[in-house]
């Protein structure tokens, strides 16, 4: 593989830039410098941009490898475990089933349910018939009065007659505006059911890429266990304090990772970004993990 | 009172969230939907929502049903003879059907 960042280059079946990081000549700091390259590996030749050109060239990144890529990251145990499963070329039962589920999801089309114009008209030709009703209450009242007192009422009179005008129309456009509402929320309704069946689905989704990772994960289990005694703890130590312990979650989450890293079949690089005393160096690490490894 | 009801699990999640956040707000709450107390403040979270997550959520506006102001007596007593009915795999449009009781499609074509 050939990594570079910035300025700063090197190659190899092991690249340690730990040193580099520590000299300051990478400027960034570790957790994004880590990010970024594992996203570089995931990408291939990519270069992503931290503030500084970050480029890594190596051998494609296969199934599983997105998520034992990078340690530490924030994956669940279980989530490197069915990785490693993947890796290693396993399936789950319902990979079937998920995929034509989450291609049928992906096939749903979003159709919009937006109906905030048609309230708005509807509401606005409300108002403008309700506030020309009461024009024409109050000029008729006007009307009569000037008639009680024998006053002229020809003005009073035209202007009645061309708010009643006024008020017509505003009536004929507040119906025409509540049906095209009603239109509208007919409409919303055949929309809804297709966002709601993709809800179905997205929840189909989530419950059998769940059962897949829960059933992968148990597939490698032992081997995980067996390979907990051959990688560091966080303070270097082989094996690490609790390898024997038979719940992988109550133990330090890194060196799980390392565990299914050793047993998953990688053959792009991971980017470590642990503490130094673990590995000796980035050879070390990649002699006991069996992968490429990029030291940070 | 207003009705909030979400259609994808970032909505439903909010939804959930606003709920546990505004209990005085909340009339009931179900699966992905929930009643909300019909003030501006129930409105006010209920178009946060919405502003959130757009199309995912409908906000409707419930009213009061009362069946003596609702409907005339024929629709409350067809209701209740059917529910006393001797067999009890008859079907509403057969137990109707000879008698004084309105038929399904006419109760379908009237409207509240």
């Amino acid at each position: 593989m050939e990594v570079r960042v910035g300025s700063v280059e090197a190659s190899g079946r092991a690249v340690d830039l730990s040193a580099a990081v520590e000299r300051g000549e990478v400027p960034t700091d570790r957790a994004t410098l880590a990010e970024a390259l594992a996203s570089a590996v995931e990408a291939g030749a990519d270069p992503a941009c931290v503030g500084v050109p970050v480029a890594v060239s190596a051998s494609d990144s296969g199934p599983g490898h997105a998520a034992l890529g990078l340690v530490p990251d924030g994956r669940t145990v279980r989530g490197r475990l069915a990785a490693a499963a993947r890796s290693r070329g396993k399936t789950a039962s319902v990979a079937e089933e998920l995929a034509a589920r989450r291609e049928e999801l992906a096939s749903l089309p979003e159709p919009s349910v937006d109906l905030q114009e048609a309230r708005e008209r509807a509401a606005d030709a409300r108002g403008e018939e309700e506030r020309l009703r009461e024009r024409v209450a109050s000029l008729r009242g006007e009307v009569n009065a000037r008639r009680d007192l024998d006053a002229a009422t020809d003005d009073a009179e035209a202007a009645l007659r061309e708010a009643a005008t006024a008020l017509s129309e505003a009536e004929t456009a507040r119906i025409a505006a509540e049906q095209a509402l009603e239109r509208a929320r007919r409409r919303a309704r055949e929309a809804r059911d297709t966002r709601e069946r993709r809800l179905e689905l997205a929840d189909a989704v989530g419950n059998l890429a769940r059962a897949a990772r829960r059933e992968l994960a148990d597939a490698v289990r032992p081997a995980v266990h067996e390979a907990l005694a051959a990688v560091p703890g966080p303070d270097g130590s082989v094996p690490p304090t609790g390898h024997r312990d038979r719940d992988l979650s109550a133990m330090d989450p890194p060196t799980v990772s390392l565990a299914a890293i050793r047993v998953a079949d990688l053959d792009a690089p991971v980017v470590l970004a642990l503490e130094r005393r673990r590995f000796a160096d980035a050879a070390a690490a990649a002699r006991t993990l069996g992968v490429p490894v990029i030291r940070l | 009172m207003l009705l909030v009801v979400t259609y994808s699990s970032d909505a439903r999640t909010a939804l959930r969230n606003a709920c546990r956040r505004h209990e005085d707000s909340v009339v009931r709450r179900f699966g992905r939907a929930a009643l909300l107390e019909a003030t501006a403040y129930g409105a006010f979270l209920a178009l946060r929502l919405r502003a959130a997550h757009r199309g995912d959520v409908q906000v409707e506006r419930t009213v009061p049903f009362n069946e003596f102001a609702d409907v005339d007596a024929s629709v409350r007593e067809a209701a209740a003879a059917y529910a006393e009915r001797d067999e009890p795999s008859t079907p509403y449009a057969k137990f109707a059907a000879g008698t004084e009781h309105p038929d399904p499609e006419t109760l379908r074509a009237r409207d509240l």
